[in-house]
């Protein structure tokens, strides 16, 4: 990188021609796309499309992959996991990913094994959720799925990301919670200036959230502008979005 | 009364090594998913450390850490090559590899430390008798349950309570999501199977005052800890405690009820029970096999 580019200028997330393949099975096909710092940015699309193969290109958590994925710049083509997470990358995965043999103290404190200076502390996220507070001693696997949800996002803020990734956190909730994570939560980690890339099928609140939207469908981006646009456009959304 | 206090106390010094040796084998086999055949060859070695080690002169006590250091080193060199490449092959592959490894260091060790019976000359501290209701009992089997227990109960606290026992049970149940806080989890796996290989090394250190050290015998303590292992419930650390004093005191008392058919009365009590609940006394949480 040379000194002359401002790191916050760089998109923190770029990906072109990303494509991936299970076995003979195309599962991406040319994505491209390019996430700016404090960006909000929905990816929306029916199942199958490769919403989630898309979430572990980034991740490198998938299968082999073609083009070239940077993250903050860097690119992490063959990267291990754990190195792409380091660089300021939070995961909140589709299912929450907890690790239900762990207590919530102990979900939470995994996240803190690489002392990545930040602002996230155990105190604040308890501050921030006096649910998980009060179920700190818990095995995570007795917590609700709101709960879970709670925790998981808590767990990806205490890796201090720069850019948070979270793939259909408002599955299998109830419309109640899943507003209050979506919109009260993440609305306001996003107005804190956090850079969000969020996955989500529930395309009302995702656009209510990110003022950007990608629309993935048949393993390609159909469409890639405002969500004002795509709410605008009726035949996209009953083509492609199933609403 | 007396008599029976000590078989039991027998039973309870045999179950002692058993699960030391168990441990190691099961922590890799439900955190890697990983079958080690090897793993007797560290305890062999840990015997052949203590006993040249009491011979030596040196402070007696520090054989058991320099078994440890020992195996740990073999450990060490083996997870970079060649386990490493086998974590995500299938089961088959990795019992070619590692018996076939056992097979080397059995011939190596036979070549290193030849081919006779050593029965380690103990510390003066460790010998005798101590009288349990008029019966004497060796002190040094007392010394093994002690041992035994506080390791067992070291183990627990590290994997239960610690950070980092909190890393290796949550690489256990989602390794990627591991990954994904930024933990490099290969670093954590070299870590568990050099602890494992250690925990062999000292087994093997504590049961050669008991045992004796000779060719052979990382065979005969592969299979029994593989038992151990496999009757209490794969990949669990209770499991493990249980298989290991089922497989104890069937052994223990088949040899002194059926001394004739002491091996055959005791495995068929194990088969029986692995018919009755194929996964074992304490079923694991999640299976990995």
């Amino acid at each position: 990188m040379s000194a002359a580019r401002d790191p916050a200028a760089q998109p923190v997330l770029s990906l072109s021609g990303v494509s991936a393949h299970y076995g003979a099975v195309e599962v991406l096909r040319g994505i491209s796309l390019d996430v700016a710092r404090h960006e909000a940015v929905a990816v929306l699309g029916r199942n199958g499309v490769g919403k989630t193969t898309l979430v572990h290109a980034l991740f490198n958590l998938g299968p082999s992959l073609g083009g070239r994925v940077r993250v903050m710049g860097q690119d992490v083509a063959g990267w291990p996991t754990h190195r792409i997470a380091r660089l300021g990358v939070g995961l909140v995965p589709q299912g929450r990913g907890i690790f239900p043999n762990l207590t919530v103290t102990e979900n939470l404190r995994l996240a803190t094994v690489r002392r990545r200076p930040g602002a996230w502390t155990l105190d604040r996220i308890f501050e921030t959720f006096p649910r998980l507070a009060e179920r700190r001693a818990s095995f995570s696997g007795t917590l609700s799925g709101g709960e879970r949800q709670m925790l998981a996002i808590s767990r990806a803020l205490l890796t201090q990301p720069e850019l948070l990734v979270l793939d259909e956190p408002s599955e299998g909730l109830a419309p109640l919670m899943a507003e209050e994570i979506i919109l009260g939560t993440l609305g306001k980690l996003a107005a804190e200036g956090l850079t969000v890339l969020l996955v989500e099928q529930n395309l009302t609140l995702a656009l209510r959230l990110c003022p950007r939207a990608v629309v993935l469908a048949e393993h390609r981006i159909v469409f890639d502008g405002m969500s004002s646009t795509l709410l605008a456009d009726r035949s996209l959304v009953s083509d492609y979005l199933g609403v | 009364m007396g008599y029976a206090l000590v078989q039991i106390l027998n039973a309870l010094s045999f179950s002692a090594l058993l699960l030391l040796t168990g441990l190691g084998l099961s922590v890799v086999l439900s955190l890697m998913n990983f079958i080690n055949l090897a793993h007797g060859s560290f305890y062999l070695l840990g015997s052949y450390v203590a006993v040249y080690w009491f011979a030596s002169g040196a402070p007696w006590w520090l054989a058991f850490p320099m078994a440890f250091a020992a195996a740990a080193l073999a450990g060490a060199l083996l997870e970079r090559f060649p386990f490493r490449g086998f974590y995500a092959r299938t089961h088959l592959m990795q019992v070619l590899l590692t018996y076939g490894l056992s097979v080397i260091f059995a011939d190596l060790m036979r070549w290193g430390f030849g081919a006779q019976i050593l029965s380690p000359e103990l510390p003066e501290a460790l010998q005798g008798v101590v009288f349990l209701l008029d019966i004497p009992f060796p002190l040094y089997r007392l010394f093994i349950i002690a041992a035994g227990l506080v390791l067992g109960v070291l183990l627990w606290l590290l994997l239960d309570r610690t950070l980092w026992g909190a890393v290796v049970r949550a690489s256990v149940s989602d390794r990627g999501m591991v990954e994904a806080l930024g933990i490099d989890t290969r670093r954590v796996f070299a870590a568990v199977l050099v602890l494992s290989a250690g925990l062999g090394g000292i087994s093997g250190a504590l049961g050669a005052g008991m045992l004796a050290a000779y060719p052979g015998l990382d065979e005969e303590v592969l299979v029994l800890a593989l038992i151990t292992v496999v009757a209490g419930g794969l990949g669990t650390f209770r499991g493990t405690v249980a298989g290991a004093l089922v497989v104890g005191f069937a052994l223990t008392f088949s040899k002194l009820w059926f001394p004739e058919f002491a091996n055959a009365a005791a495995f068929s009590a194990m088969a029986a029970l692995l018919l009755l609940r194929p996964n074992g006394l304490v079923a694991p949480r999640q299976r990995q096999v």
